[in-house]
């Protein structure tokens, strides 16, 4: 059974899996091999050498050490703007934090506005009791440090953070091609798949360094070879599937391969936006359960309709997703709540952050189930997280679903729920989701989205729910 | 036994040296991957000062004092925190001497020591790519003498009499 975040884990992105965390680089390192060295230009080596100061001396030694670790050639300059998953300012990230004062003193900056991954807290929207206010206030007692930092470095401004920067909204939507430097697993996978970017999953601090240098290592998925796929998963369900459970059961096959997947255009339009929302979550899913950076989807995603199978490396593995396959992995997931068959206290929808569609959706999905029941208020706290960016839009083009939820006393906070479910004071809470990231990561419990419907609507699970 | 000839059962192994030295020290071994939070949980939440293992899910490891020691594990495994608890450790005096590594060095742990090196200017030495044999012949207790380019001899202890 995989782990949930408990036992330390406080980040975005823990990875239970035996994989390389690039997305792509066990394939390329081998004994024989040896560390490979990296070529520099002429500019790279002067910096190198110190001539631009002794800070960004240590970022671009640091860089090139790590890339030759993973068999990178050279350095590739970045493109669109940067995305860093660090967002909580925890006792175990003051290390970092020395890095980034000494990079701020040094006058240095990221080589584009960057966006970052939301807070663990939303004070207003998810409010906390006094007792959880003070013992968050000791574990996170490094946020405004890493707030001003993050400013000095470069953060676009103060309202942005999210894990979904690419939505149109967020505005960090990287073009195809662009070589990125992110560290945020949903935000990758959709970046390269959706996009057609390329990024490697990039540690903490790599990713920082990065930006500062405006150069990345060029290996794993920045490659065109590290870009091939070794799985073809051929899905065979009898209807469209939740892309949060198909893609759980595609991460937990695949690990840390690159999976090409036949059969869901029977079932997506490309280029619609309830697609991109769709992948979003499938890719989040994916990379949330293995350690995956990377999916090409057959007549869907940007490479695949270019090359087609062409993409299939030589000696590909083939799965068969069916209906009783996805049953099997949807049976096997835990219940992990500290009382198993208690009433659940809240329901989160939105990991990722949802996209104004996804908030439009379960906004009208919450309205009916109520009128359906002839309830006035919903019988649970009920919070749709999405950025502030995102919500703001939602509120400015749907100003009646957004008045009717606030009567109804549904929130749209806009921090991490999987951070917020995974501090010490909050993971006991049974939480129920209907994201896979979530479930993957803290004790939270997932639910189809017919049964939170209902949950959201009544306060209860449906009968023969438990 | 003559001078400079290796004790009964010593076994060398080769790996990458990915962050070269020499160290030698006694074993520390994991057959499960190592998942670095858990196993430091008590420095990375209170701050207390400890190398002990705190992981519950790592039978082998759980309860023991890891400074200084030979650390012999497939690969690590978990958070992304791992990057500056690496830092932590090594600042604190609280690392092992050295991660001797079944498998290829995942992200997490690689960046955590270049990391190190860098803006502390101190890290273990690191060896990856020794293979499934190398953690079938290792045992906690034994000696482990890692050379710069990365050959690793495993001296068995002694047995107890």
């Amino acid at each position: 059974m995989r782990r949930n975040q408990l036992g330390g884990q406080i980040g975005t992105d823990p990875i239970f899996s035996a994989t390389s965390h690039t997305g792509r680089a066990r394939s390329s390192v081998t004994r024989s091999a040896g560390r490979q060295r990296l070529t520099l230009s002429t500019d790279e080596q002067e910096i190198f050498d110190g001539l631009g100061g002794e800070a960004l001396q240590k970022t671009i030694r640091a860089v090139v050490d790590y890339g030759e670790i993973f068999g990178a050639s050279r350095l590739v300059p970045l493109g669109g703007a940067p995305h860093h998953a660090i967002s909580w300012g925890s006792r175990g990230i003051e290390p970092l934090l020395r890095i980034y004062r000494e990079l701020a003193e040094s006058g240095l900056r990221a080589y584009a506005p960057f966006t970052s991954n939301p807070k663990p807290m939303d004070p207003i929207d998810l409010p906390l009791v006094l007792d959880q206010h003070l013992a968050l206030a000791k574990i996170f007692n490094f946020t405004d440090e890493l707030e001003r930092l993050n400013l000095e470095l470069g953060l676009r401004s103060p309202g942005d953070w999210s894990c979904a920067c690419y939505e149109p909204e967020m505005g960090n939507t990287p073009e195809f091609g662009d070589y990125l430097a992110w560290s945020e697993s949903s935000a990758i996978t959709f970046a390269n798949s959706v996009l057609g970017a390329r990024t490697n999953r990039n540690p903490i601090g790599i990713d920082m360094l990065c930006s500062i240098l405006g150069k990345a290592p060029y290996f794993g998925l920045m490659t065109d070879r590290g870009r091939l796929a070794d799985w073809l998963i051929e899905v065979e369900t009898s209807r469209r599937c939740s892309p949060q459970v198909l893609g759980s059961t595609i991460g937990l096959r695949v690990l840390e391969g690159v999976p090409f997947i036949v059969g869901l255009d029977r079932y997506l339009s490309r280029g619609a936006a309830h697609t991109a929302d769709y992948l979003k979550d499938l890719g989040a899913a994916i990379a949330g359960n293995g350690g995956v950076g990377l999916i090409h989807i057959e007549g869907i995603t940007p490479e695949a309709v270019r090359w087609g199978r062409d993409l299939l490396a030589a000696g590909f593995e083939t799965a068969v997703i069916d209906d009783d396959e996805i049953e099997r992995v949807r049976a096997g997931y835990p219940n992990l709540w500290k009382h198993r068959h208690g009433k659940p206290k809240r329901v989160f929808l939105g990991c990722p952050h949802l996209t104004v569609g996804q908030i439009v959706d379960w906004g009208r999905r919450i309205v009916d189930a109520l009128e359906a029941i002839q309830a006035s208020t919903i019988g649970i706290p009920t919070h749709l997280f999405a950025s502030s960016h995102v919500r703001k839009a939602f509120e400015h083009q749907h100003p009646e679903l957004a008045g009717r939820l606030q009567e109804l006393g549904v929130t749209i906070p806009s921090n991490c729920p999987m951070m917020w479910c995974s501090t010490p004071l909050e993971d006991a809470e049974l939480v129920a989701t209907n994201s896979n990231k979530t479930r993957v990561y803290t004790t939270a419990r997932f639910f189809d989205d017919d049964v939170l419907a209902e949950l959201v609507a009544t306060g209860e699970l449906p009968e023969g729910v438990q | 036994m003559r001078a400079g000839e290796a004790p009964p059962g010593t076994r060398l192994f080769e790996g990458r040296p990915v962050l070269p030295g020499d160290a030698t020290g006694l074993a520390e071994v994991s057959t499960v991957p190592f998942d670095t939070c858990a196993t430091y949980v008590d420095l990375l939440i209170s701050g207390a000062r400890s190398g002990r293992c705190r992981d519950i899910s790592n039978p082998d490891l759980y309860g023991r004092d890891l400074v200084g020691r030979i650390l012999c594990i497939p690969q690590t495994i978990g958070s992304m925190s791992a990057t500056t608890l690496w830092m932590t450790l090594i600042e604190s005096g609280l690392a092992p001497a050295a991660l001797c590594l079944a498998n290829p060095i995942d992200a997490t742990a690689a960046s955590g020591l270049v990391l190190a090196e860098h803006w502390l200017g101190s890290r273990p030495v690191a060896v990856d790519c020794l293979g499934p044999e190398f953690l079938d012949t290792a045992r906690t207790g034994d000696t482990v003498a890692i050379l710069e380019d990365g050959s690793v001899e495993i001296r068995p202890r002694e047995p107890d009499l």
